[in-house]
């Protein structure tokens, strides 16, 4: 099809660790049928098209643009609003553009917390003055050097500005990049809003064989155990997120008998991952329930260290409450 | 427009403000008697037109009764805002919040269910069979009488007499069973059982197994006295093929113990041992299985079945009366295995009567017989204590407070009956030639399992939960007579009676509404047979696996919301208390410095109205909120009030053991106190955060701790 119209693909990186850079990387051959369809015109980790370079391209000259990793700072900001100009798609890819992802564990501090934390508390730091970046310094000859702010909160990408659909996971699998890519490159444009992944929970996909009553009596972490590779996680008192989390990666990690952690997202019916999940395990506490005292239902849940990082590993900025209180604010 | 909303003044007492706009797609009525004729009119007449209707008067608990209707959000404006003395502006906050609950909520749809057949099935030929049959077909409508023996007439029919006076069966039995057989309205199908059903109220498909036939009135005597089969019955041998003076008038076979040698058949070719089978079509299904012993050889300290003169109640009636045995003296061991963990842990109710029959009907017999009867207490109530006191001092049976230990038989085959005398403060031994254990009685398990009856130490659910002992659940199914519970003769009767009302009631309407809001599950979400969590939580058994897909099924199914809220991806949902309408009515209603008392309808919202009519001052700033359980109650629905801006949250429902839904408020206790832990880590000081056991008497105990969250500092 020499004579179609090569598409215009982008790949833009906010607050992110790479990991869905290399994502990308990872559908190995088939990238070639990807550049085959679309020419990658900016992408800062493969090819050194500057910010000027997007700036300057006319309003939704580019026809898809993945965007990955959380809005942390203005620079994130900026770069979300211009590629959503310049896209006509702007995908969500990766957990951290669509929930905030491991970035979005920032919503627990601010920035005075961070910083005061980066610049001053850490062993390695030697830094008695407290000298934190700033966004604008001038040096001696009057060089003007700026730095984005860094804001308190974590944002997700649809916070800032509007998302057509949603690649979710941490990071996505290959099997996901090309089935959004196939469908976009042949026409098939998912509706807006469509997450790509399936409608289902994780357990839809899940092998292990579940037990009957369904109930846990004492909470483990996976180092804690040897992990039974048939059995349902939860059965065996392993916080496995697969009944809050959304099918679609293949249960890659739990066939590596590691628990599900959640990165693929709450259902469509579902408004807070973290909640539902722990409202979930704190159900199926196996307490003789006539008898029940608070002690009793403390034992086990105290078994649950950092029920916030455990339950919103991936979701915290998309949580209900969002961030963690601090000072008595919300901010 | 497609939402009305009606706010009532309730005749002045309701000050509603001015302002009240609640955007383009809904048109604002004040009204001031919510209960006219006239309004009530105009107000079913916008439901029947398929709006969305909000209206804002007194307590649901008033309004319920004439707009019980899922797509009618009652918002009580007289009670949590006027009688609280609470400044008018909150009702429209209330009022947003119930408007943006529709907009969020699905319409839910009409659960109506035509009666099809307009007949019964009732299973059990006793006393509660027959006499709820009777009432059925003299009703005018068809009725098939199942008994599983070859003989109806149930435990009665082989009983010597009633307790308290001591009447012969036959003057509750006849009567009944001569009343049953000509009426045309009632089939009966002996040596018939239940197979299996299928469907619902007012269609429910049953299919009947019928063994052997009645050949009525033709049966030599021969039959019997070929047979080669001896069966004990109860105490008295017979044969396999015997007669019995009920119904029908012919000969019968036992199939449980008929080894079907043919040698009747061979006397009289008209006898069948064959199986015939039988699809019905019936409206409504009653159990009157009535009474089953409990095995006493399982007390194996008491030596039934090792000692032949260790007796149970009806075995020894029987050989009694027909002169099988002549003691010298008799023990009656009350309580034999029951109010005993290792047996029943229950009180059957009726063996302490049925032992002073006993007792009575060996004096009568013969006054130089002993009678002894050892028991832990005596449970005569009612009207019985006359009879207790009777037995006692005009027949000179004597009592021994104390459970035997153990029964032993001496070198010279006489009984010992060791016991504690607890009154004399002594161990004693009893001598005798003859024990009789007044066992317990137990539930027909096989039967509720079959029709999906849900069963709390094996009875019915239902009855244990008291005052609800006519309900029927699954719906169209009802049980009666002491299959429900133990209980004797004249209860039974008045049972029956009022399961046949009941039965009259479904039978005589075209179609039936449920009114009760149910669960559903979305397919496309949920994990099936892969999760199945929703299944285990169900106090009703309504939620299980139907071809490996999670099921509700709505004719058990009562509302409570405790699936929905154990569900972590939203695919169960409650009618009526959907998670994204409950959330949206949250954060319509809730401002910063809120107090979100969210409270289950049974008890703790309506300590919440009585703290409106006793006008007790709590904060202005609460918002109620009304849900059919704390069960249906999450961590979103927590979440989303302290996100609006909520400073305090208390949820609060029935006592412990009072739950309406059995395990709700411990299923909500568990999470509220699991969630504290979380919210504490989100900067929100978990004491914000309560649950709390609120009966509905208890308006000073809510509003109390009202008073001390809206103290706190809400924040760590």
């Amino acid at each position: 099809m020499a004579d179609k119209k090569k598409l215009k693909l982008a790949i833009c990186r906010g607050a992110t660790c790479s990991g869905c850079d290399i994502a990308v990387l990872d559908i190995h051959e088939k990238l070639l049928d990807v550049l085959e369809a679309a020419d990658i015109v900016f992408a800062p980790t493969l090819i050194d098209v500057k910010y000027k370079d997007v700036e300057a391209m006319e309003d939704n000259e580019i026809d898809v643009c993945l965007y990955h990793g959380a809005v942390r700072d203005s620079e994130n900001e900026h770069m979300a609003k211009v590629m959503r100009q310049k896209s006509k798609i702007l995908v969500a890819f990766g957990a951290c553009a669509c929930f905030g992802g491991i970035f979005g564990l920032g919503n627990v501090s601010n920035k005075e917390g961070i910083f005061e934390e980066v610049y001053k508390k850490t062993a390695s730091t030697d830094n008695p003055e407290y000298v934190t970046p700033q966004t604008k310094h001038v040096d001696k000859e009057g060089h003007e050097l700026t730095l984005p702010r860094f804001y308190d909160d974590v944002f997700t990408l649809d916070d800032k500005v509007d998302v057509d659909c949603y690649i979710p996971l941490c990071p996505p699998t290959p099997d996901q990049i090309m089935t959004a890519l196939t469908a976009i490159i042949s026409g098939n444009i998912p509706p807006k809003g469509a997450v790509i992944a399936s409608e289902k929970t994780l357990c839809s996909e899940c092998d292990r064989t579940k037990s009957t009553d369904r109930k846990i009596d004492r909470i483990y972490r996976p180092h804690e155990i040897e992990i039974d590779q048939e059995k349902c996680m939860l059965d065996q008192g392993l916080l496995c997120m697969g009944p809050a989390t959304r099918a679609g990666c293949g249960t890659i990690c739990i066939k590596a008998n590691v628990p599900c952690r959640g990165c693929n997202g709450p259902t469509k019916e579902a408004f807070d991952q973290g909640g539902n999940m722990l409202n979930l395990i704190a159900t199926i506490f196996d307490i003789e329930e006539e008898n029940l005292t608070e002690e009793d239902i403390m034992k086990i849940a105290k078994q649950i260290k950092d029920p916030l990082g455990t339950f919103y590993r991936f979701t915290l900025p998309k949580s209900m409450l969002r961030r963690v209180r601090i000072g008595g604010s919300s901010k | 427009m497609r939402l009305d909303v009606f706010i009532c003044n309730c005749g002045g007492e309701v000050k509603i403000p001015e302002d009240m706009d609640f955007g383009d797609d809904v048109e604002v009525k004040i009204i001031d008697d919510i209960f006219s004729g006239k309004t009530r009119d105009e107000i079913s007449s916008s439901i029947e037109n398929g709006k969305q209707v909000v209206v804002a008067g007194p307590s649901p608990r008033v309004m319920e009764k004439f707009f019980n209707d899922p797509n009618v959000e009652l918002v009580n404006i007289r009670e949590h805002v006027a009688w609280a003395n609470h400044d008018p502006g909150k009702i429209k906050e209330l009022i947003s919040g119930a408007v943006e609950k529709l907009r969020n909520s699905k319409i839910v749809k009409k659960k109506t269910t035509i009666i099809r057949n307009k007949n019964a099935l009732v299973i059990g030929g006793g006393v509660a069979g027959l006499e709820t049959a009777r009432q059925i077909a003299n009703a005018g409508f068809d009725v098939y009488l199942i008994e599983k023996e070859p003989f109806i007439g149930g435990t009665v029919a082989k009983l010597d007499r009633l307790y308290p006076g001591g009447i012969p069966n036959s003057h509750t039995l006849d009567p009944l069973i001569n009343e049953v057989v000509v009426n045309k309205n009632i089939e009966i199908l002996t040596n018939s059982e239940l197979e299996s059903v299928s469907g619902g109220i007012g269609d429910y498909k049953v299919k009947i197994k019928t063994k052997g036939n009645i050949v009525e009135g033709k049966l030599p005597k021969k039959c019997e006295e070929v047979c080669p089969v001896t069966v004990n019955d109860d105490g008295v041998e017979r044969k396999a093929i015997y007669y019995m003076p009920t119904y029908p008038d012919s000969y019968g076979i036992d199939f449980k113990s008929c080894n079907k040698c043919g040698e009747c058949t061979d006397v009289c070719g008209d006898i069948s041992l064959g199986e015939t089978e039988r699809y019905l079509k019936v409206g409504a299904i009653v159990v009157a299985t009535g009474l089953k012993d409990y095995d006493a050889s399982a007390i194996t300290e008491y030596g039934y079945g090792k000692y032949n003169n260790v007796l149970t109640k009806l075995e020894f009636e029987r050989k009694f009366t027909n002169e099988l045995i002549k003691p010298k003296s008799v023990v009656i061991v009350n309580c034999a295995g029951s109010r005993d963990e290792n047996h029943l842990p229950y009180c059957s109710r009726v063996c302490c009567l049925l032992g002073l029959k006993e007792a009575k009907l060996i004096k009568d017999t013969n006054r130089d017989i002993d009678v002894y009867i050892n028991y832990i207490d005596m449970r005569s109530f009612g009207p019985f204590e006359e009879f207790y006191n009777t037995v006692r001092e005009n027949y000179g049976v004597k009592f021994i407070q104390g459970r035997p230990s153990e029964i032993l038989q001496d070198s010279d085959g006489a009984l010992v009956v060791r016991s504690e005398d607890i009154l004399l403060g002594k161990n004693i031994e009893t001598r005798t030639d003859c024990v009789v254990l007044m066992t317990g009685f137990v539930p027909d398990t096989e039967l509720f399992q079959m029709l999906g009856i849900q069963a709390d130490n094996g009875f019915p659910t239902e009855y244990v939960n008291s005052c609800r002992s006519v309900d029927s659940n699954p719906r169209g199914i009802h049980i009666t007579g002491a299959a429900a519970f133990p209980k004797g003769v004249t209860d039974t009767v008045t049972d029956a009676r009022e399961c046949a009302t009941e039965v009259i009631n479904v039978l005589s309407k075209y179609s039936v509404e449920n009114k009760t809001p149910v669960a559903t599950i979305n397919s496309d979400i949920c994990s099936e047979a892969d999760c199945r969590i929703c299944i285990t939580v169900c106090p009703y058994g309504a939620v299980y696996l139907k071809d490996e897909e999670v099921t509700v099924n709505p004719e058990l199914c009562m509302g409570c919301g405790i699936c929905t809220a154990t569900c972590a991806a939203g695919a169960n949902q409650l009618e009526g208390y959907d998670d994204k309408g409950m959330l949206a009515q949250i954060s319509g209603m809730v401002k910063e410095g809120d107090i979100v008392a969210l409270l289950c309808k049974w008890s703790s919202y309506s300590a919440s109205d009585k703290a409106g009519y006793e006008r007790l001052d709590y904060p202005e700033n609460t918002k109620i909120l009304k849900l059919p359980c704390t069960g249906r109650i999450d961590a979103q629905m927590i979440l989303k009030a302290f996100s609006s801006g909520a400073k305090g949250v208390l949820i609060a429902g029935c006592p412990p053991d009072a739950c309406h839904y059995f395990t709700g408020n411990f299923k909500a206790r568990k999470r509220v106190i699991a969630l504290k832990e979380l919210i504490g880590q989100f900067g929100i000081d978990p004491e914000s955060l309560r649950i709390e056991w609120i009966g509905k008497d208890e308006s000073k105990k809510f509003v109390d701790i009202l008073n001390e969250l809206n103290s706190s500092r809400g924040v760590n």
